[in-house]
């Protein structure tokens, strides 16, 4: 069996191991140059949270720049994102659809071998190879990007999922999603759209539901108006990190603004002062009066491999649970 | 008579609801060629799917050699199947086709196999894609083979082939089953290939079973009596009138009977096996096919 499913899979393998090699070379050819490149930038001093020292670029500024020069990061981070979907659409979606359409499935299923081995056998190679290159393409990724990465943002949405262990958990679901997808509609073409539909919905529904829960968030509190100017390091422990919100309270615990910190302009109404342009002694004198401060709702960016880990459960089980599904249905329900 | 084939109120419903099989009844004799025949949509192809467990039954049973069919890898390496159009694997050549059956059948039987292809002139790296119609067939027939079933099932193995291919087809399938101790299912709608190759008949139509026996019995207990204008009604119990056809003063029918026909007023013929199966597969079924159970007591579907 396994020779079969060796024969079947070995020119999608090829194709994939092929991209793997050339995006491999990329990350080695490039990866020394943009270490030494960031750290000749100024922007390990924005890291840690100083203002740079090259006169007229602000650290946002290098940022932008550095990331204009490597294109790559977006690239690769892209490509992170959606392999997992290509391989539930490319290999997932055709595996038991693409016998009942060729009606190949009166072959293989007819030879001494179950239904169930058949397919775990088929399973367990193609998703060997899809946990594989998944997870030596991400790790080359988090390690090429990683210097860049001290900036802080991985832990954000745009760049968590393009990192670390998630992306091969993904990959895992994606496939038996395709699988089980394919098993149901039975047609190729439909079923590797409804995948890649399916699999979205599902990435989108834990990134913005499942994700904020699954741990707790920390909450840190600070002065409104104060905090920025006199705390620079506890600035970039925010700023670095995945803020989920933002809620501008006073002394008596109501909530004044909640979807970010509150506006100069209101609360310079609250304090009787004019509005065009309170100075930054009035603020700072008005916050302090009125008890003003932020809560700050937000994973720190030093939890970002226990949020990757307990994302890629997550996903670990649901790929258990349709894996299983696919195992009863192609056993149970076809034919 | 051992069974290859058991069935018990088999029946078998689509998604779309129509029932393709209901309240089938039969039993296929091991070490016999059965023939399987009906129009388009009869259930052939329904029955021979259930048969090899590509398909589950609705409602009833059917086991093959005593056992569920598809339950067991060593049940499945009993069983072989030419899928109707032979499938194979387009992109997987002729030697990967014979690759795929010696790794996938513990009882796989490859100086056969071999010798077949060998013996058909086919060219060993040529993918499946590009074979003609009958040479499928063909690499469908030496796979089903060389795996060395007890029960060989084939669905409509010459339907799409040209006359030469067909008696090539049949001419490798009798010698496999004279090889070995076979027993053969075979579905097709031409009578002709039925007649010369079956020793057992089902006749199927609109998913039941109209008559099954062996050909020699079949065609011994079945007379056509032709004679005065009468009504079927009055015969001796022991006849079952399958058709009936009436002129102003004559009346034709072909009974079913195991007795001689002693009434001088009928003038007796044997019937052909030709005539015999379009009789069946014309008339409604007869109280004498109908299966004992009645129809609602199996109705009740998964």
């Amino acid at each position: 069996m396994t020779w079969l499913a060796w024969r079947q899979f070995r020119a999608r393998a090829a194709v994939a191991l092929v991209a793997l090699a050339v995006a491999l070379v990329l990350l080695a050819v490039t990866g020394p140059r943009l270490a030494h490149d960031f750290a000749a930038s100024g922007l390990p001093d924005c890291a840690a949270g100083r203002e740079t020292d090259t006169g007229s670029l602000t650290c946002g500024d290098l940022v932008g720049g550095f990331l204009d020069r490597y294109p790559l990061v977006r690239l690769l981070g892209t490509a992170l994102i959606v392999l997992p979907a290509m391989i539930g659409a490319f290999w997932g979606a055709p595996l038991v659809a693409g016998e009942l359409e060729a009606g190949t499935h009166q072959v293989a299923w007819v030879q001494s071998v179950t239904r169930t081995r058949w397919l775990a056998v088929k399973l367990s190679l193609v998703g060997a190879v899809a946990v594989a290159v998944t997870a030596i393409l991400s790790l080359a990724f988090t390690w090429w990007a990683s210097s860049s990465d001290r900036l802080g943002s991985r832990i954000s949405p745009a760049h968590f999922a393009q990192r670390g262990v998630t992306p091969v958990a993904y990959a895992a679901f994606a496939l038996v999603l395709g699988i089980a997808i394919g098993s149901v509609i039975r047609r190729t073409l439909p079923a590797m759209a409804t995948t890649l539909a399916v699999f979205f919905a599902v990435r989108q529904a834990v990134e913005s539901w499942g994700r904020p829960r699954i741990l707790d968030p920390v909450e840190i509190s600070h002065p409104t108006f104060t905090f920025y100017a006199d705390e620079p390091a506890g600035r970039v422990a925010a700023d670095s990190g995945w803020v989920l919100s933002t809620q501008t309270l006073d002394s008596a615990g109501q909530v004044l603004s909640s979807g970010g910190t509150i506006r100069d302009d209101a609360a310079a109404t609250l304090c009787g002062l004019p509005t065009a342009s309170p100075t930054k002694a009035q603020l700072d004198a008005c916050g302090e009066s009125l008890g003003l401060h932020d809560v700050v709702t937000m994973f720190p960016a030093d939890r970002f491999w226990t949020l990757q880990a307990a994302e890629a459960a997550i996903f670990v089980v649901l790929t258990a649970a349709v894996g299983a599904f696919c195992f009863w249905w192609v056993r149970q329900r076809i034919g | 008579m051992t069974a290859a084939v058991k069935t018990h109120q088999l029946s078998k419903r689509y998604r779309r609801g129509r029932w393709a099989l209901l309240d089938c009844t039969l039993t296929l004799p091991a070490g016999k060629v059965v023939g399987l025949v009906g129009v388009n949509g009869a259930g052939k192809t329904t029955l021979l799917h259930l048969a090899v467990g590509l398909l589950r039954p609705t409602a009833g049973t059917i086991s093959v050699f005593g056992e569920p069919p598809a339950a067991r890898a060593t049940q499945l390496a009993r069983i072989g199947l030419v899928a109707q159009d032979a499938p194979l694997y387009p992109t997987l050549t002729v030697a990967d086709h014979l690759r795929l059956g010696r790794s996938l059948n513990p009882g796989w039987d490859h100086g056969t196999a071999a010798a077949r292809i060998d013996r058909l002139g086919l060219d060993a790296d040529q993918p499946a894609g590009r074979l003609s119609g009958g040479q499928r067939a063909q690499i469908a027939l030496t796979l089903a083979v060389a795996k060395r079933p007890d029960v060989l099932v084939l669905d409509e193995p010459v339907a799409s082939l040209d006359p030469l291919a067909r008696r090539e087809f049949l001419q490798g399938l009798m010698e496999a089953v004279a090889a070995r101790k076979l027993t053969v299912v075979l579905s097709s709608h031409l009578l002709s290939d039925i007649e010369r190759v079956c020793d057992h008949l089902v006749v199927l139509a609109d998913g039941r079973v109209r008559v099954a026996g062996d050909v020699e019995d079949l065609l011994a207990t079945h007379k056509v009596l032709c004679g005065p204008r009468r009504d079927p009604r009055r015969l001796p119990a022991d006849q079952h009138v399958v058709q009936a056809s009436h002129t102003d003063r004559q009346t034709t029918l072909l009974v079913r009977t195991d007795r001689p026909i002693l009434d001088p007023a009928w003038t007796v013929t044997e019937i052909n096996l030709e005539d015999l199966v379009l009789a069946y597969m014309a008339a409604p079924s007869t109280p004498a096919e109908r299966p004992a159970v009645a129809r609602n007591g199996v109705q009740v579907g998964r």
